[in-house]
């Protein structure tokens, strides 16, 4: 066991360190701080501008000068997706994305551990082969995946996306959760030992609830990539099993004219990716990342 | 760890040896006719066919404008977020600046071609309040790949960004303050100080960018569908066609795989001049 003891990660360290002796005059502070929400403003309005036109009607959408507020709350596009068929893609999408974030974890959180207190140079190149796994152009795994899933008979189930998807989202949690891994003390490990616990109640019972933030984190990111998810989704999906990305795809037609309608069905794709993105605020620097600041 | 490793090679690795396979036929999906080996066919037809080596012409030049773009924006962006880190409400600022990166890119697909409508789109509306000359950003040849890499930049700076902002605050103050003493001027402290001390972290934006670029699809599948005419038409999008809507499977797994290789090697290239001392 050569793993050592490492400062805590990098998001808890930000918020620990630099009670710092300022060099810059407050001042130039507040020009910092303005430019920065200056800079944020282009990130931020398109979306406002989404939500706006999602309350507006079919004539809103279409009429010079554009009306920047919709001028009430007109939920006839929302209501408009109230039927079998759009639940159906929710439905698809939430079997998707939960059943990825059930293997990612049972998959990826042991694998974690064991890479990150089990270093050799071969893990480390396992480790390196696993990562490398994310590191390809989606569309171009898409191709041979579709051949395997097809000649199986298995192309148009929720089962082949559901593998692939894990798959991608299997190898960036594991680095991310070795990481988290590395961050627990050895000592306090050591300690269980001496009182007698095995190295699979070690795991259990001291290094996972050690690990609970950095693991949250992780899932939290699987949970918004795999909700996000289209390349394969959109290959490996039939009628029935249609993701609600794959349904967002429907509006790509280059003759779209319903954009009331496009943008409530976006509000409603990106609404929990916003609210994951809020809880997992302290945390997105590690996360997007991939752990590579330390 | 075994269950992953058996799931990940499984899915891997049998893929793999199926599109290498199939690479050499001329396997059309669907079709009913048998298959033949033609042996090398598809690969020469790859670097003959002047369309397809247009669309690696095109993918490169979305690397090649947009990664030094997102790199040096990146950067600068990063040194601003630098500057007021422990200032209260900055953490609020840098979420909300990153919230594109969250978002999957139909929905900025979508929502930039609404916007960017040539017709009835608010970016031209204001363009034209102000008196300039109205764009036509997706419709124009010469300016759809353009339109393409600003809406890339606009979704994928913030990630530069924040792994360049993380890099930032990995640098040690005593180091930053033994610059100061030395009395080494702001660029020169930038360029002989700051910047070899992020090669690790420049490093890792360039491949995951990179090959966040060269894989470019559901933009361009949502907005252009890789015209008009071809003038969008980059990689990942050819894969998509040959293969899904021409059928033509046995070319597009030789697509699949010779990109697959080239991404490979160029990241793995990467990977060993920045990250030598690791292994």
């Amino acid at each position: 066991m050569t793993a050592t003891v490492k400062a805590p990660a990098p998001g808890q360290q930000l918020a620990a360190r630099r009670p710092r002796k300022s060099k810059e005059k407050p001042r130039s502070r507040w020009i910092f701080l303005m430019l920065a929400a200056l800079i944020a403003l282009p990130s931020v309005l398109p979306l406002l501008w989404l939500v706006s036109t999602s309350f507006k009607n079919y004539i809103q959408t279409q009429t010079l000068p554009p009306s920047l507020l919709p001028g009430g709350f007109n939920l006839v596009n929302y209501q408009a997706l109230f039927n079998a068929q759009t639940l159906g893609y929710i439905r698809n999408s939430v079997i998707v994305t939960g059943s990825v974030m059930i293997l990612v974890f049972i998959l990826a959180v042991p694998a974690s551990y064991a890479l990150a207190r089990f270093k050799t140079k071969k893990t480390r190149d396992v480790q390196f082969w696993i990562i490398s796994l994310r590191m390809l152009p989606a569309m171009a795994v898409v191709v041979p995946t579709y051949l395997v899933f097809s000649s199986i008979g298995l192309s148009n189930s929720l089962i082949s996306i559901i593998c692939m998807v894990t798959m991608v989202n299997a190898s960036f949690a594991v680095w991310l959760c070795t990481n988290f891994f590395e961050d627990v003390p050895l000592e306090i490990e050591e300690a269980a030992q001496l009182d007698g616990l095995n190295r699979f109640q070690i795991f259990i019972r001291v290094a996972l609830p050690l690990a609970r933030t950095g693991l949250l984190t992780v899932m939290g990111f699987v949970f918004i990539f795999a909700w996000n998810e289209l390349p394969f989704a959109l290959v490996l999906s039939g009628q029935a099993t249609q993701t609600f990305p794959v349904y967002l795809s429907t509006f790509s037609s280059i003759t779209l004219i319903n954009y009331g309608a496009m943008a409530a069905a976006c509000v409603i794709h990106i609404t929990p990716v916003l609210i994951v993105t809020a809880l997992l605020q302290k945390h997105l620097v590690e996360g997007l990342s991939f752990g590579g600041v330390k | 760890m075994g269950p992953l490793i058996v799931f990940l090679a499984a899915l891997s690795i049998f893929p793999l040896v199926f599109a290498l396979l199939a690479s050499f036929t001329d396997f059309k999906l669907g079709s009913s006719q048998p298959w033949r080996w033609v042996g090398f066919d598809n690969y020469v037809s790859l670097v003959s066919n002047p369309e397809i080596v247009a669309t690696f012409g095109r993918t490169m030049t979305i690397l090649v404008v947009a990664l030094p773009v997102q790199l040096i924006l990146g950067y600068l962006i990063a040194k601003v977020f630098y500057q007021i880190r422990s200032v209260p409400g900055a953490g609020l600022i840098r979420t909300l600046y990153l919230i594109p990166v969250m978002l999957p890119e139909i929905v900025v697909g979508l929502l930039f071609g609404y916007m960017l409508n040539s017709r009835i789109g608010i970016v031209n509306y204001f363009l034209g309040a102000l008196g300039l000359p109205r764009v036509d950003w997706f419709g124009d040849p010469s300016i759809a790949l353009f339109t393409i890499i600003l809406m890339i930049v606009w979704q994928w700076t913030p990630l530069a960004t924040i792994i360049i902002y993380g890099g930032l605050l990995g640098i040690p103050g005593e180091i930053r303050e033994a610059g100061q003493i030395d009395g080494a001027g702001r660029l020169r402290q930038i360029f002989s100080l700051e910047i070899p001390l992020l090669r690790k972290v420049l490093g890792l934006v360039v491949l995951l960018v990179g090959i966040q670029l060269i894989g470019t699809f559901a933009i361009i599948y949502i907005t252009t569908q890789g015209g008009p005419g071809s003038a969008t038409t980059v990689l990942s999008y050819e894969i998509y066609r040959q293969a899904f809507v021409f059928f033509n499977t046995g070319f597009g797994s030789a697509l699949s795989i010779l990109t697959l290789i080239v991404v490979t090697v160029l990241s793995q290239l990467l990977v060993r001049a920045v990250f030598k001392e690791e292994k």
